[in-house]
């Protein structure tokens, strides 16, 4: 059992707590962590850019320890984008080096009189200042950062976006590795925290060292013989892009559309021969997704780690940019201004939108707007993460900016809870659907990536779609929990038993993988409930795709025709809640709550005037 | 992953920092890594002032641990920023050619003294 660092940058000041054994018998770690200490340390009703907001950082149980995928750490915050419930993982080296600092994860509160690097170098922090990275782009700042206090700190970093507080802004960290989502970097702006460097020299004290070992061991070399072992790492992500656009799920022109004609000029193939230097690991990996990339198009050369497949759908099908160098750009461009890509490149295919819909006009904008035009993307990114012109409305998010144009662009503005939607379209397939309604943090597709599901049962049907997506929503976010990357097991098979006969090793916490997928249940109705508490009025309404989705047909592709008619997507929910045994109106009942030891959130929620 | 199996089979200490190699990131630009590993060069023997670091037969060096004063001479004098002070024991360590990194490198970037790949 390690500590947990607590953090005041008003005060300058920091100390540390032991972690209970309870905190991870109930929430296990990570993702666990965040929802808990959030829901405990959030005064209701916090701003998210007010001091009281509360940043935290926390690797898993089995981050750092010698086991495939070990690199995964969660951020957390009361989300700008939404207001509920926030948080965002990244891999990289990051989440390690605060295990062998010795702590299970941080909490930063407070608001730093002036720009700060918070210093953590075992365990003395301190408090160093960041007048000479404000204002540059995330990128240089690591760098900078780097050369300033010696390449073994891990950094991470935000860009002129989150001192901005654009609400879709990310963490960066190990040059090209983001927590994108959720608008966690605009929190870490809002507090004055440009970058927290990290160096760990302990070892991470594990109850059976050598049986961890030994079993460690053989999961590498478990994962060394899958049959997907050889052919996933070439390509990473972006080996996706193919067949996303085969089934008809690929965001096309802000989701209007969903398949891309030019998806040949985006896929993994094109990185791979045209762009790629070298594939770029994150922290244990035996699989490196990440592609490291060298770009020239008109405006320039880059080089960029990437693109992976969210930023090939988002930044490349959904504005229409037809070759892989212009997608790197772009997802360049994004990563030192600190912009999530997934967020970013729907907030600029809902502007291209707007203009040729005549409901943003050049005089507002400042330029003519254009689907697969690669200026068009770079000069909206620009003026979004420094909020100038029409970027300051853009910064707000599609949602925002959608209520303050009207004209119906509300049907097109693609998110749930305020967070914009990831790279599967989903009106022909219903569990992918309601994984994206009812996803803690908004339209994300990491809780439950179901659209195989959809695929391999029948995409019409809506028969056994909520409680497999229920399931994956237990399953997957085990992972955030632990502190491990999932992809081993999505990508080349690897099975799941491995993972939970490590964490006893480590731990000395005899779980099965029963006890652990039953944490996760608890953290899924924790978080609900956080969004419940933070969100006036929060309940189904709050769970509905966008307009376009429930009424608009697909012009064309291999779903052409298909639309999900809202008594579908009341039928989905329906079923949904009361698997789940939620209120018809989709909170956690009190017997659900009592039966995962959450009594005292119950009263919380009653409190606050909901009925449970 | 090197690192880490290095670090647990010598010292048992679960921290990549105290593997017996070192691979050395270039990013931003031009966006490369180096793995650095033990040449056999000889300069910690050089560097050494006790004598406490010999050649073996096979052309590796190891430390007579009762002649090491922990010095750190030869963790300066080391071209490939490889040795490392043995934590706790403050006595120096070379690597002693175990192979257990050349088996658990996934991307087979490490070859053992003969060049061969051989991944567990």
């Amino acid at each position: 059992m390690g500590r947990i660092l607590e953090i005041d940058l008003s005060a300058k000041s920091a100390w540390t707590t032991p972690t209970s054994e309870e905190l991870i018998r109930d929430f296990v770690g990570g993702r666990g962590f965040v929802a808990k200490l959030l829901w405990d340390l959030v005064p209701k009703g916090t701003d998210p850019f007010s001091a009281e907001n509360v940043v935290v950082i926390a690797p898993g149980p089995l981050s750092g320890v010698y086991l495939p995928g070990s690199g995964k750490v969660h951020m957390g915050a009361k989300s700008p984008a939404t207001g509920g419930y926030g948080d965002s993982n990244m891999g990289g080296h990051f989440s390690p080096e605060v295990k062998y600092a010795g702590y299970d994860a941080i909490t930063v509160k407070g608001k730093a009189a002036k720009p700060t690097v918070v210093l953590i170098n075992d365990d003395w922090v301190t408090f160093e200042d960041a007048g000479d990275v404000w204002g540059k782009g995330a990128i240089a700042s690591e760098a900078l950062l780097k050369k300033r206090f010696g390449e073994d700190f891990q950094i991470a970093t935000i860009g002129p976006a989150g001192e901005n507080l654009v609400k879709f802004a990310c963490i960066s960290h190990d040059f090209g590795r983001q927590a994108g989502r959720t608008g966690v970097g605009a929190v870490w702006g809002s507090k004055n925290l440009k970058a927290i460097a990290v160096r760990g020299t302990k070892s991470i004290p594990i109850a059976e060292p050598g049986k961890a070992f030994e079993k460690g061991k053989e999961m590498y070399a478990g994962c060394f013989h899958k049959r997907g072992f050889e052919t996933w790492t070439p390509y990473g992500t972006a080996e996706v892009v193919d067949w996303v656009n085969r089934v008809g799920a690929f965001p096309t022109k802000n989701f209007s559309e969903t398949y891309f004609e030019g998806h040949k000029g985006i896929n993994g193939q094109a990185l791979k021969d045209r762009i790629k230097v070298t594939d770029k690991g994150c922290f244990g990996c035996p699989t490196p997704c990440g592609k490291y990339s060298r770009a020239r198009t008109a405006l320039g050369e880059v080089l960029v780690e990437g693109p992976e497949y969210e930023t090939i759908a988002l930044m490349g099908g959904n504005v229409a940019l037809g070759k892989i160098e212009e997608v790197a750009y772009a997802n360049a461009v994004a990563d030192e201004l600190g912009l999530d890509t997934i967020s970013g490149g729907n907030v600029v295919a809902f502007a291209i939108e707007c203009f040729e819909k005549g409901l943003l006009t050049e005089e507002q904008v400042g330029r003519k707007l254009a689907w697969g035009d690669l200026g068009s993307v770079v000069y909206l990114l620009e003026k979004i993460a420094r909020r100038e012109g029409i970027g300051e409305l853009l910064s707000e998010g599609v949602r925002t900016a959608s209520r303050t144009i009207g004209g119906g662009s509300e049907k097109f503005a693609i998110q749930v809870k305020g967070l914009e939607w990831s790279g599967y379209e989903a009106r022909w397939a219903p569990a992918m659907m309601v994984s994206y309604m009812t996803c803690d943090v908004g339209a994300h597709h990491n809780r439950s990536w179901a659209i195989t599901y959809d695929v391999a049962k029948g995409r019409d049907t809506l028969e056994g779609k909520a409680s497999r997506v229920i399931e994956l929503q237990h399953i997957r976010p085990t992972f955030d929990s632990l502190g491990l990357c999932r992809l081993q097991w999505v990508e080349i098979g690897f099975e799941l038993e491995n993972y939970a006969s490590m964490f006893p090793l480590v731990t000395g916490i005899s779980f099965t993988w029963q006890d652990l997928l039953r944490a996760s249940e608890r953290t899924w109705n924790l978080t609900r409930a956080f969004s419940a508490r933070e969100v006036p009025g929060f309940g189904r309404e709050h769970d509905y795709p966008p307009g376009r989705f429930m009424e608009e047909k697909v012009p064309s592709g291999p779903a052409k025709g298909k639309v999900i008619p809202r008594e579908k997507i009341d039928a989905l929910l329906d079923d949904y809640y009361s698997e789940r045994r939620w209120t018809r109106n989709g909170l956690p009942s009190r017997s659900k709550l009592e039966e995962l030891g959450l009594g005292y959130v119950a009263d919380e929620l009653e409190k606050a005037g909901y009925s449970v | 992953m090197c690192l880490l199996t290095c670090a647990l089979t010598n010292f048992g200490l679960n921290n990549p920092r105290y593997g017996g190699l070192e691979i050395v990131p270039h990013f931003p630009s031009p966006g490369t890594y180096e793995v650095k590993v033990c040449q056999r060069c000889g300069a910690c023997k050089d560097a050494c002032p006790t004598g406490a670091i010999k050649e073996q037969p096979d052309g590796s060096y190891r430390v007579e641990v009762d002649e090491c004063l922990g010095c750190d001479s030869c963790v300066d004098a080391c071209p490939e920023k490889v040795l490392r002070l043995i934590p706790g024991k403050n006595v120096a360590f070379i690597c002693v050619s175990c192979g257990e990194c050349v088996k658990y490198c996934p991307r087979e970037a490490l070859v053992d003294g003969d060049g061969e790949v051989k991944r567990a």
